[in-house]
C-alpha cells in the first residue's frame, strides 16, 4: 500500500500539486487519470522520488519514503519497478542486457541464473527470441513489453506505469493493458498507472483518482465513474468517445 | 548570476560523480568501452593533424629563419619546443573538444530526454557516477596518451618535411631537438593534457546532463559543450603558462 499525504509541488510560481491525499492499494491497479498537463506525471515522480515534493509525505507500507536517507532510499528502490512513457530502454544495450541490467548491477546471481531470470521475464511478457536485438530494432509495443520485463526482473513490490499506451495503436494498447493486469495479479504488486486513455480505465482500472486543477477531484472505483456527478470527469469521458448513461 | 548558478551546479554534479560508485566491476567495463570511444576512435584524426602540423611548422619556421648566420638546428629546436609547449596539447585538446565533447554531450543529452537517466535513478543507481565517471577516467588516461602521440608525430612530421623538401638535414633537425630538450617541457605538456582531458569530459558531460526538452536542446547542448570546453581550454592554457613557466 502507498499512502500519499498532503503533497504540494510548485515550479517557480506555478502550482502543480495542491494538497494531494490518496492511497493506492496492493494487488490492484490504481489509476491516476487527468488531462494532459494536469500533474499526473509530476505526482508519479514525487511518489517515486524523481522529484522532491515541496511538502507532504509518501509512505510505502509504513515506511516514510520522503524522509529516508540516501542509503535507505537506494535499498528501497530495489522493490520498485517502472515502465516509462517512452520505455526508456538503454539504446546501447541489447534486450538481454536491458532486462538483466538491475540483476547484474545489484545481485550476485551467476550468469546462468541471470539468463534464466531474463528468459522468464521475457516469456512472461510474451516476447521470445529478441534477446540479442537492440531497442531500435523493436516495435513500440515490443519496447513497452521489454520495459515491463525490466520492471519486473527484480520481483518488485511496487510497479509504476507512466502512460503505458502512449504512442501505441488501440490493439497493442489493449495487449499491454492486459499484461499489466496479469502481472499485478501474479506478482501481487501495488501498481500505479498514469493515463488519460479511458478505455484502459474501464478495462483494467480498479481504483481511480481523477486529478484536475492540481487537486484530486474525484476518487472511486472504475464502475462508479459513469455515475459520478463530477462535471469535469464526465466531460473527459465524453471527450474520449465513451458513452455516458 | 547565471555563470555562478552553472558553476554551482557543475560542482554539485562532480560531487555526485565522484561519490557513491555503485558497482566497480561494471564501472571497469564501462571504462574500457569509453577508452575505445574516446581514445582509439580518435587516433585517426590525431595522427593526421599532428603529422601535418609538424610538417607545416617546419616549413614555416624555415621560411622565417632565412638569415645565413642562423644555424639550421634551430628548426628542430623550435618545432620540438613549440609542439610540446603549445601546439600538440592545445590543438589536440581543441580537436578532441569537438570530436569527443560533442559526442559525450549528445549521448548524455539523449539519455536525459528519453528518460534513461530517470530509469537509472528509479533503479537506485547513481546516474551521474554510472554515466560520467567512466568518461572522465577514460579521458584522463586516453587524452594524455593521444597528446604524447601527437608530440611524437608532430616531431616526425617535421623531420620528414625537412628532409623531403631539403630544408634541414635529419641530423641537424634531431640535434636541434635534442639540444634544447628539457624534461620539464614534457612534464608541462602532460600537466596540460590532464587538465584539458578533465575539462573536455566534465564540461561536456555537464552540458548533456542538464538538458531538458527535446532533440533541438540536445543539439544546442552539443554546441555549448564544444564552445565552453574550448573557452575553458584556452583560459587554463593561459593560467598554466602563467603559473608553471
Amino acid at each position: 500500500m502507498i499512502e500519499v499525504k498532503n503533497i504540494y509541488k510548485s515550479f517557480e510560481s506555478s502550482k502543480v500539486l495542491d494538497d494531494i491525499n490518496v492511497t493506492f492499494t496492493q494487488g490492484k491497479i490504481n489509476m491516476v487519470i487527468g488531462s494532459s498537463g494536469s500533474g499526473k506525471t509530476v505526482l508519479l515522480k514525487c511518489i517515486i522520488g524523481l522529484l522532491q515534493p515541496d511538502s507532504g509525505s509518501v509512505i510505502y507500507d509504513g515506511r516514510n519514503f520522503t524522509v529516508m536517507n540516501y542509503k535507505d532510499k537506494k535499498g528501497f528502490r530495489k522493490e520498485v519497478g517502472m515502465l516509462f512513457q517512452g520505455s526508456a530502454l538503454f539504446n546501447s544495450m541489447t534486450v538481454d542486457q536491458n532486462v538483466g541490467f538491475p540483476l547484474r548491477m545489484f545481485t550476485t546471481m551467476t550468469p546462468k541464473e541471470v539468463k534464466s531470470r531474463i528468459d522468464f521475464c521475457l516469456e512472461r511478457v510474451n516476447l521470445g527470441k529478441v534477446n540479442s536485438l537492440f531497442p531500435s530494432e523493436l516495435s513500440g509495443g515490443m519496447q513497452k513489453r521489454v520495459g515491463i520485463a525490466r520492471a519486473i526482473v527484480m520481483n518488485p513490490k511496487y510497479l509504476f506505469f507512466d502512460e503505458p499506451n502512449s504512442g501505441l495503436d488501440p490493439k497493442t494498447s489493449r495487449v499491454i493493458d492486459q499484461l499489466i493486469k496479469e502481472i499485478t495479479v501474479d506478482f501481487n504488486t501495488t501498481s500505479l498507472l498514469n493515463s488519460h486513455d479511458m478505455t484502459s480505465v474501464f478495462d483494467i482500472g480498479d481504483q481511480i483518482s481523477f486529478i484536475h486543477n492540481s487537486k484530486i477531484w474525484w476518487q472511486g472505483k472504475a464502475n462508479e465513474i459513469v455515475h459520478s456527478k463530477n462535471t469535469e470527469l464526465l466531460q473527459m469521458i465524453e471527450a474520449s468517445g465513451h458513452d455516458l448513461p | 548570476m547565471l555563470l555562478f548558478y552553472h558553476i554551482g551546479k557543475y560542482i554539485l554534479l562532480l560531487k555526485d560523480v565522484f561519490s557513491r560508485v555503485d558497482n566497480p566491476r561494471i564501472l571497469l567495463r564501462r571504462f574500457f568501452y569509453e577508452m575505445n570511444v574516446i581514445g582509439i576512435q580518435s587516433l585517426g584524426i590525431i595522427i593526421l593533424i599532428s603529422a601535418f602540423m609538424g610538417m607545416v611548422l617546419t616549413i614555416e619556421i624555415a621560411f622565417q629563419l632565412v638569415a645565413p648566420w642562423i644555424p639550421l638546428t634551430v628548426v628542430g629546436s623550435i618545432v620540438s619546443d613549440t609542439s610540446m609547449l603549445e601546439l600538440s596539447p592545445t590543438v589536440t585538446a581543441l580537436v578532441l573538444a569537438g570530436r569527443v565533447g560533442s559526442n559525450i554531450s549528445a549521448e548524455i543529452g539523449n539519455m536525459k530526454i528519453s528518460e534513461q537517466i530517470d530509469a537509472l535513478e528509479v533503479m537506485g543507481i547513481n546516474s551521474a557516477s554510472y554515466i560520467i565517471l567512466p568518461k572522465i577516467l577514460a579521458s584522463l588516461i586516453s587524452i594524455p596518451l593521444l597528446i604524447i602521440l601527437s608530440i611524437a608525430l608532430s616531431l616526425l612530421g617535421g623531420l620528414y618535411a625537412g628532409h623531403a623538401l631539403n630544408i634541414v638535414s635529419t641530423s641537424d633537425y634531431i640535434e636541434g631537438a635534442q639540444v634544447t630538450f628539457r624534461t620539464f617541457t614534457l612534464v608541462y605538456a602532460i600537466i596540460k593534457a590532464f587538465t584539458f582531458a578533465f575539462i573536455i569530459s566534465s564540461v561536456s558531460s555537464y552540458q548533456g546532463y542538464i538538458v531538458t526538452g527535446g532533440s533541438v536542446e540536445v543539439s544546442k547542448a552539443s554546441t555549448k559543450a564544444v564552445v565552453n570546453s574550448c573557452i575553458f581550454i584556452l583560459i587554463f592554457d593561459y593560467l598554466l603558462a602563467v603559473l608553471l613557466l
